[in-house]
């Protein structure tokens, strides 16, 4: 009976410890992301699920960590761990693939193409326009070898967004490698203009 | 997160308010912009872009910022040469107008829904369709009529809030 006790008792320590680190740490939480959850699912507001969030899930918590805390522990260690490794959210960056590429250019074509023009002046008249320093900057890049292709994907991007992606990529030894943009669209979700 | 002060559009004859940021994609596909000063919560980008279509033709017009060097910012400062009249020719994508009473406010972005959107189609910069998608009929008599947002918090130069302003 007294292992009981002593089991217990230090599910009572690790219960304290762990209320007060919840605390502290929700004490620094932005509030800004309190409102991208209400935003994002308005059941939030309704009072059944302040019950639930605020009152149910809490009291269920504390008995789960007062009967079974070495899962607690393990779970509380593995967090900390992942968020020191710089766990959590990772970023994706876009990279062309090979089957993205669609035709193989040279710069000539490229320039031809892409050339902006405007009835009102208002575009410096070069090859993408506004955005011309991109494709010097790409070219500059270009070695001995290299060849140009345009490109087309969908990628599926972050926060759940897909986009269509377009433009031009630099091929080193069948792989591409630098490239520009000349277009990014969302791709709706059903039901989303 | 707040819901966002929205840019201007003049089109047909009338100023809209317009839920989408062309600037942000031109940054996007590798356009340089300065640094702004994001001095409210409901300004994160730092800036005001009024745009206008002419002959299907998107345009950046003027622009109004402040960069984080405390200077103010405009069209010349983006576009050196071009302080006048800019053409997007790098958007191509929809542009939302929100039309008639608000049916839901949302505190973030550009959230919150409106009885129609009217909604533009560009392609490089180009108007290539329209079409007006119905989401309801607000059953407030009362409710706002037009884009707007709720509240903000206004940033001091030093970074310090200066307070929730409705």
């Amino acid at each position: 009976m007294i292992y009981l006790y002593w089991y217990l008792g230090v599910g009572a320590v690790t219960l304290v410890v762990m209320y007060v680190a919840h605390k502290w740490s929700s004490r620094s939480e932005s509030e800004g992301i309190k409102d991208i959850l209400d935003a994002m699912n308005p059941e939030r507001k309704k009072l059944s699920c302040r019950i639930i969030n605020n009152y149910l899930v809490p009291v269920l918590a504390a008995v789960l960590v007062l009967f079974v805390w070495p899962i607690a522990i393990y779970m509380k260690i593995k967090d900390m761990l992942n968020k020191g490794s710089g766990g959590g959210y990772e970023e994706k960056v876009f990279k062309v693939l090979r089957t993205d590429l669609l035709d193989q250019k040279s710069i000539e074509q490229v320039e031809s193409a892409e050339i902006v023009a405007d009835p009102l002046s208002a575009v410096p008249s070069l090859p993408f326009g506004h955005l011309n320093k991109c494709w010097v900057d790409l070219i500059a890049q270009m070695l001995p070898g290299d060849e140009l292709w345009s490109f087309k994907t969908t990628w599926d991007g972050n926060w759940g967004r897909k986009e269509i992606r377009s433009g031009y990529a630099i091929v080193r030894e069948g792989v591409p490698d630098a490239y520009i943009l000349t277009a990014r669209i969302p791709v709706e979700k059903d039901g989303e203009e | 997160m707040t819901a966002q002060i929205s840019e201007k559009l003049l089109f047909e004859g009338e100023k809209h308010a317009m839920c989408t940021n062309p600037l942000g994609d031109y940054s996007a596909l590798g356009g340089e912009l300065p640094r702004f000063a994001s001095n409210c919560t409901a300004l994160w980008r730092g800036y005001v872009g009024t745009w206008e279509i002419v002959n299907d033709r998107l345009y950046l017009i003027e622009l109004n910022g402040e960069l984080e060097s405390g200077h103010d910012a405009d069209l010349e400062t983006v576009f050196p040469g071009y302080g006048q009249r800019v053409f997007a020719h790098w958007y191509s994508g929809v542009i939302r107008l929100p039309q008639g009473k608000m049916l839901e406010y949302v505190h973030m972005g550009y959230g919150s829904t409106y009885e129609r959107d009217l909604l533009l189609e560009f392609e490089k910069g180009v108007l290539i369709s329209r079409r007006v998608k119905v989401n309801g009929v607000a059953e407030d008599e009362d409710a706002k009529e037009g884009y707007s947002i709720g509240a903000m918090t206004v940033f001091s130069r030093d970074g310090r809030e200066k307070g929730d302003q409705s």
